[in-house]
Order: C-alpha cells, then sequence, then structure tokens
C-alpha cells in the first residue's frame, strides 16, 4: 500500500499534463466540426481527386470510404480518434515501462528489496498504479468529450457507439501499458527504455496503416493494436469484434502474467 | 541459532565465478567482519542474503529462515547499508525515513531525531543535492531506524570522514550491545580490527579461513626487523618464518614460531640492531592472500 501511494503520487504530474494536453487538443479539433461539416461535400471532392496511392493511405489511416466527416461520429474517429489513440498509447506505455525499470536504473532497488516486501508485492504495486492511471485518463478523456459532443451536436447520437468509441481507446492504452510493463523487466536503462516504447508504439500503428494499404499485407494488422479498435470498423457497426477483444485480453494477461514471472527469477543487481 | 548461517552457497553469473561454496556462521550478537580484496565476491554473497539474486546452488538463512522463501519476514529484522548510496531525487532526507518506516508500520520520529543529531545530519536537505558523505549518513539512518535485529552493511565507510566515521562506530557499538548482530563487509581491516569481534576472510568466491580477531592478534605473529653488521651478509633462516623481505643488510619477517628460540639463534648471529612488533591485521591477511595466490 505504501509503495502503490508513492507511485501514484510522483505519477500524479504526468498524468495531469497528459490529461490536458490530450483534452485540449481533442476539444478544439472536435470544435470545429460544425463548420467543416457543412463544408463535407468540398471535402470528399478533394480526397477523391487525389492520386490512387495517397488516397488508399488516407483511407486506411483515417478509414474514409467507411465513415463520413458530416455524422459526428465519423468526425471524431477521422480527425481525434487518430490522436487519442496515439498520445493515450505513447503515454501509458513509457508510463509502465518506467515503473519498475526507473527504481533499478536509478539504483533505487537496493533500498526498496532491503524492505519487508515481496516482489510481487513490489510488481502488484506498480501494475495497479498504472492500471489506475491509464483508467482515470480514459474517464476524464470521457467526461470530457462526453461534455465536447453535447455542445457540438447537430443531432442525438447513440450513447452505446460512444461508450464504444471511449472504451476502445481504453484497452488499447491498457494494452500498451502492459506491453511495456513487461518490456522493463527487460531493459532497464531509462534512455533504452524510452526508445523501445515509442518504437514499439509507432512501428505497430504503421503495421496497421500498410495492412490496410494492400491485400497482400492484410496479415500486418494482427501486428498492430490500432487495428483492434479501429474507429471506421467499430462506428459502422457498432460493436468491437469479439476475436479483437479476446487478443486483446490474451495480450493482457500474456504480458502482466511474464511480467511477474520474469520479475520474480530475475537476478537484481545494481 | 546464528543470525546468518550459509551452507555450500554458490553463485555463477553464467559462466563468471560470483562465490563457490560459502560457508558461513554468524553467531548472534557478534560483529563480524567479512573481509576481501574487490571482485572477491562480498557483494554477491551479501546480495544473496538479501535475495536480490538468486544462488546457483546452496542455501542461506537468516534467523533460521530460507533467504529465498522468508525474504518478506526476514527483512522485518534486518538494516542493509549498500556499498553505493542512490535514493530517490525528489525526496528530503525526512521523506526518505518516513517512508521507509511505513513498510515496517512503525512511527520512527523519535529514533529518526536522535540518529540525525548523531551523525549530524539536516533532515530537510534534498538526498540528491547532499554530499557523497552525507548521502552515506542517510544510508546510516535509513538502516538503522526500525532497530534491526541484523544489520548487512556492505562497506559502510566509504565517504564518511574520520569524525564521523567514529560516531557511526559508536553507534554500531552501541547496538550490538542491545543485541543487535552486525555483518560488516569491508576491504579496510583497520576498520575491522577496530569493531570486529570475527572475521572471515574471503578470496576469488571462497571463504579462506574464519577467525575471532583476537586469535588472530594473538597467533603469536610478529613482525622483526634485524639490522646486521654492515660487512657481514646474513640472513635468518627458522622454522616459524612465513615471509621475508631482504633490503641490503637488514631483514624484515614475518614469525610465527616460538620467540625463545627466535632470541637464541639471533644471539649466534653477528646482529646490529633488533626491533619485534606486533604485525598489523594487514599484514597478516596480505600472508593469507599471498599463500593462496600461489
Amino acid at each position: 500500500m505504501n509503495l502503490l501511494l508513492r507511485e501514484l503520487n510522483i505519477n500524479k504530474k504526468g498524468l495531469i499534463l497528459w490529461g490536458i494536453i490530450i483534452i485540449a487538443l481533442v476539444s478544439s479539433v472536435m470544435f470545429l466540426y460544425p463548420s467543416m461539416a457543412d463544408d463535407a461535400a468540398n471535402m470528399m471532392d478533394m480526397v477523391n481527386g487525389m492520386p490512387e496511392g495517397v488516397r488508399a493511405f488516407y483511407n486506411s489511416a483515417f478509414g474514409l470510404d467507411r465513415l463520413s466527416i458530416t455524422d459526428i461520429f465519423g468526425f471524431y474517429a477521422m480527425y481525434v480518434g487518430l490522436f487519442v489513440m496515439l498520445l493515450g498509447s505513447i503515454y501509458a506505455i513509457m508510463l509502465s515501462a518506467g515503473l519498475l525499470s526507473k527504481e533499478e536504473g536509478e539504483k533505487t532497488i537496493e533500498f526498496l528489496l532491503a524492505k519487508p516486501l515481496t516482489r510481487r508485492e513490489i510488481v502488484t504495486s506498480k501494475l495497479l498504479s498504472y492500471l489506475f492511471n491509464v483508467f482515470i485518463l480514459n474517464l476524464v478523456l470521457g467526461l470530457a468529450v462526453f461534455a465536447v459532443f453535447q455542445i457540438i451536436k447537430r443531432e442525438p447520437f447513440s450513447i452505446t457507439t460512444f461508450l464504444l468509441i471511449i472504451v476502445a481507446p481504453f484497452l488499447l492504452h491498457l494494452t500498451f501499458a502492459s506491453i511495456g510493463f513487461l518490456l522493463s523487466t527487460f531493459i532497464t536503462k531509462s534512455k533504452t527504455v524510452l526508445s523501445a516504447s515509442l518504437g514499439i508504439v509507432f512501428l505497430t500503428y504503421f503495421c496497421g496503416i500498410i495492412s490496410g494499404m494492400t491485400e497482400s499485407m492484410g496479415w500486418l494488422k494482427w501486428l498492430s493494436p490500432f487495428k483492434y479498435v479501429e474507429p471506421a470498423d467499430i462506428i459502422p457497426t457498432g460493436r468491437i469484434d469479439l476475436i479483437y477483444l479476446i487478443l486483446i485480453l490474451i495480450i493482457n494477461v500474456f504480458c502482466i502474467g511474464l511480467t511477474y514471472y520474469f520479475y520474480e527469477r530475475k537476478d537484481i543487481t545494481v | 541459532m546464528y543470525a546468518i548461517k550459509t551452507t555450500n552457497l554458490t553463485k555463477y553469473y553464467g559462466k563468471a565465478r560470483g562465490i563457490v561454496e560459502v560457508n558461513l556462521e554468524v553467531p548472534e550478537g557478534t560483529i563480524f567482519g567479512f573481509i576481501g580484496p574487490n571482485g572477491a565476491g562480498k557483494s554477491t554473497t551479501i546480495r544473496i542474503l538479501l535475495n536480490f539474486i538468486y544462488p546457483t546452488e546452496g542455501s542461506a538463512q537468516i534467523f533460521g529462515q530460507n533467504c529465498v522463501q522468508d525474504t518478506k519476514k526476514i527483512k522485518q529484522s534486518i538494516g542493509y547499508i549498500p556499498a553505493e548510496v542512490s535514493y530517490y531525487d525528489d525526496m528530503r532526507a525526512r521523506d526518505l525515513f518516513q517512508y521507509s518506516a511505513k513498510f515496517y508500520n512503525q512511527d520512527c520520529t523519535d529514533r529518526m531525531n536522535y540518529l540525525a543529531d548523531r551523525l549530524d545530519l539536516d533532515l530537510n536537505r534534498k538526498i540528491d543535492d547532499m554530499s557523497y558523505g552525507n548521502k552515506k549518513k542517510v544510508a546510516v539512518v535509513q538502516a538503522l531506524l526500525h532497530a534491526p535485529k541484523l544489520l548487512i552493511l556492505d562497506e559502510p565507510t566509504g565517504g564518511l570522514d574520520p569524525l564521523i566515521q567514529n560516531r557511526f562506530f559508536e553507534l554500531l557499538k552501541e547496538e550490538n550491545q542491545n543485541g543487535t548482530t552486525v555483518f560488516f563487509s569491508s576491504h579496510v581491516l583497520s576498520e575491522v580490527q577496530k569493531m570486529c569481534d570475527k572475521v572471515a576472510i574471503i578470496k576469488e568466491g571462497r571463504i579462506l579461513k574464519v577467525e575471532n580477531i583476537e586469535d588472530l592478534r594473538q597467533n603469536k605473529f610478529r613482525t622483526i626487523r634485524v639490522d646486521f653488521a654492515k660487512d657481514e651478509h646474513s640472513d635468518l633462516n627458522l622454522s616459524g618464518i612465513i615471509q621475508k623481505e631482504i633490503v641490503n643488510n637488514s631483514v624484515k619477517v614475518l614469525y610465527s614460531g616460538e620467540i625463545k628460540r627466535l632470541l637464541y639463534e639471533l644471539s649466534q648471529l653477528n646482529v646490529q640492531n633488533v626491533t619485534i612488533e606486533e604485525p598489523s591485521l594487514e599484514e597478516i591477511f596480505m600472508h593469507y592472500y599471498e599463500k593462496e595466490g600461489e
């Protein structure tokens, strides 16, 4: 408990900062919706006039072929969803990857391990702290987006779909956080942790985009958690595919389980 | 019951040797020195005791409890000073001590103030801004704060000035008189000489010898320097001479035999001057190191 409280306390600043940045970005773009939705026809003409390769990229990255920006969800998915998914994932993976590795990198682990505390308890405290932070970030973000939607909506919107587009990035952030948590049992240098975390997020993101651009690379989507919760899939169908939910569950359980397994067994020399 | 007991404790880092078949018995209530040069395996042994690393073979017990399975219970009753001190960069000394005390569910405010006062430590300074010596003081207070039954100290005196070092030793002795066992690793022998009841000597991962400090000193080791007359190139040959150094006309030996026979032998030679003195532990240990090295 002592350790958990300490973790929550030191990660408070990061949470507030990232929360403010993401919410500010999301709401400032969303407030453009009323005026841009009016000009939607021009937008679509512009996209249709693009060379085919560029259009394929746009379609894959933003789901332009499956969404309509006159619809509030379509607009959210195209202009905001990406920020929320990318920035939130970067926040989540950098947070979680630092939790265990920082103690080793800064050699404070010798202090912590000499206290009456099992390694399992250390992992559990750190796990709870990132679950809490990611949850709070998404909760506050969800509330903020809901408020913005209420202000800018042109007609009533589906609450179910709304909840889905809020829960989807939450699941994505959790997944990256769990991957980062596992990563940090192997990598303990803070610089390496940082670049590895960012690398994973961007690499999987581009795998997702490439998978949507050409048929032959379609299998790459399985490597990209972004594809599991793609707004362009969720909004038209009103649900997240079960196979993706199962995959997300498996990745999270697998990463967390392995983190416990390795952390309890590893030799810690600093 | 022993405060620390290890049985054939062995650790390899991959193929690199850490320690090999270390058998140690540290009786409760003693101040026990653990002496060896750098890389001999002192820290490795301590890290196994604290379950930072896992033994390759053998086992270690603290107060009869297994260092791997019962590590949480064990840590309730031990304090540890690491060789290199690093703490959280956002904390003042006071914050660290309060954080530490909470892990033991104790209120240690009085003791914190007492210890900080004894070591002349400013509780309100950020640890990150402190000098190396002051950080070490933080480590000392942090280790003693919860009144542990066993103190494990890994080269604890580095960076402390002689005045504070003395106060630190006084503190250790006080703790020891209150029943705390102290396990003390060092390569500075004079420290050990001052403090310890017993020492174990470790070299290249193996325990060479475990001795009472008193026995070591009463081992009748003597350093003897003999100056011969100028024109006489004489030498001293006697069983019991362990180490011999010849410079010009003088001979310096480490001797552990009978003094009477030595004196008789000397009387037969053309001796100009003789000094007989008690060797420092340093010299005795150098002898152990070298003997093993051959």
